[in-house]
């Protein structure tokens, strides 16, 4: 990635510099350190990249969502208890000890912030997204909602609520999306699929 | 403490960019971050510190820093911190080269604790023992504090009046814990504020914003 300077930049898009070298070999370092000393080893950082690059992701939410549209019973339990009724779907773990599900309404919006550093569901959506963890984002969810969701390329209406909510706690949550009409003939995974992540994090309508 | 992370609020970051390929590492160095730093958490197991730490990156080294950048920085001064690496062996690591190191009377969390982290599926018990100050529905204001430890009170609430809508029982208090480890189990309220007080007048006057904010953060009205 070294000799193609255009793309050696960060995509986090928080920032504004190119990530130099250095930062490549101090993360080297830095884990070789830690590993020599016993306190982590190789095979346990491959194992954590490779789940959360192969099995924790937005996947996991959209089958929890769909579960939710197609049983009554289980989106009772999961609006009372998200974590426990999310853990049926064996989903659960770092960052989602206490998940809590925000339903939409016709009548109301939900978004979902962190203003202080970037606390997300990993469980259900794996980790977030660059935009997630942006300045404009932290800044602006809270204060300007509506201008942030119209850069989403969707428009609230003006007697919609637009509720945000700021993780600022260990609560992580998930927005459970309207279904959408006319979807009545399809099955579960086949609703799975239509949900997106940005719609589990409100900044989409599904 | 009052610093830059603290950005609900703040104006002249631009817009969204609201573009993503879906990947969760834009380069494989950001990874090695994140993995090396859950790893790590078996022995420092202490989310409030880290924050903290991250919070105390000199705000001009942290607008210019991504995200896996500041992880990287937080996780230098924790392991300083907790003696994990000595200050030349992390000034070595800082140059870029790999320091002489002994092994340390520990043990490592082996790749099968990995499952455990992720599939364990622990429900978060929520302590609801005891009763609270506040019940749903009760209006509170948002005390006017300005700590320079951690807390998880935002600026943009402060002195603002909002009201419980959630008792989300007792939950660790993130103030002490990030400053001596000690546990300290406090009510955790959902607390919803109109964003026309928080904003003013050109808000929309039926948009809200919650927040989870501990018994300590709140007054009574």
């Amino acid at each position: 990635m070294s000799d193609k300077p255009d793309h050696d930049h960060d995509h986090d898009h928080d920032h504004q510099h190119n990530v130099p070298d250095d930062i490549i070999l101090r993360v080297k370092a830095l884990e070789t350190a830690l590993t020599r000393r016993g306190y982590v080893t190789t095979e346990t950082l491959d194992a954590i990249v490779d789940a959360y690059e192969n099995r924790v992701g937005p996947r996991n939410g959209a089958r929890v969502v769909a579960r939710a549209w197609c049983d009554p019973d289980f989106k009772a339990r999961l609006l009372a208890n998200g974590t426990a009724a999310v853990g049926e779907l064996g989903f659960g773990g770092a960052e989602g000890t206490d998940i809590t599900i925000i339903e939409n309404q016709p009548d109301v919006h939900n978004m979902v912030v962190c203003t202080l550093c970037s606390c997300y569901p990993w469980p259900l959506l794996g980790l977030p997204p660059g935009w997630y963890k942006s300045f404009a984002y932290r800044s602006r969810a809270v204060s300007e909602p509506r201008a942030v969701l119209a850069e989403f390329g969707i428009e609230i209406p003006r007697d919609t609520q637009v509720r945000v909510w700021d993780s600022t706690a260990e609560l992580r949550y998930l927005v459970l999306p309207m279904r959408p009409a006319g979807t009545d003939r399809l099955s579960e995974s086949e609703l799975a699929d239509l949900v997106t992540r940005n719609g589990m994090i409100g900044t989409a309508v599904v | 403490m009052d610093g830059v992370h603290d950005m609900g609020g703040m104006h002249g970051f631009g817009t969204v960019p609201t573009e993503d390929n879906g990947k969760p590492f834009a380069q494989p160095w950001q990874a090695r971050v994140f993995a090396t730093n859950l790893a790590m958490s078996v022995h420092t197991g202490n989310v409030d510190r880290f924050r903290f730490q991250l919070e105390s990156i000199p705000p001009e080294d942290y607008l210019v820093s991504s995200y896996y950048e500041r992880w990287l920085a937080a996780m230098m001064a924790n392991a300083r911190e907790q003696g994990f690496l000595d200050n030349d062996q992390l000034q070595t690591i800082l140059a870029g080269t790999i320091p002489d190191v002994k092994p340390a009377d520990t043990e490592a969390a082996p790749p099968g604790v990995v499952a455990m982290m992720l599939d364990h599926c622990a429900d978060g018990g929520r302590d609801y023992s005891g009763t609270g100050r506040f019940a749903v529905g009760d209006k509170v204001r948002a005390v006017n504090r300005h700590t320079p430890g951690h807390t998880r009170l935002p600026r943009y609430v402060r002195g603002h009046q909002g009201a419980i809508l959630k008792d989300n029982g007792n939950q660790l208090l993130p103030d002490t814990h990030a400053k001596t480890g000690e546990v300290v189990l406090q009510r955790l309220y959902t607390v919803t504020f109109d964003a026309v007080d928080l904003w003013g007048a050109e808000a929309n006057p039926r948009d809200s914003v919650c927040l989870d904010l501990w018994e300590s953060y709140l007054d009574a009205i």
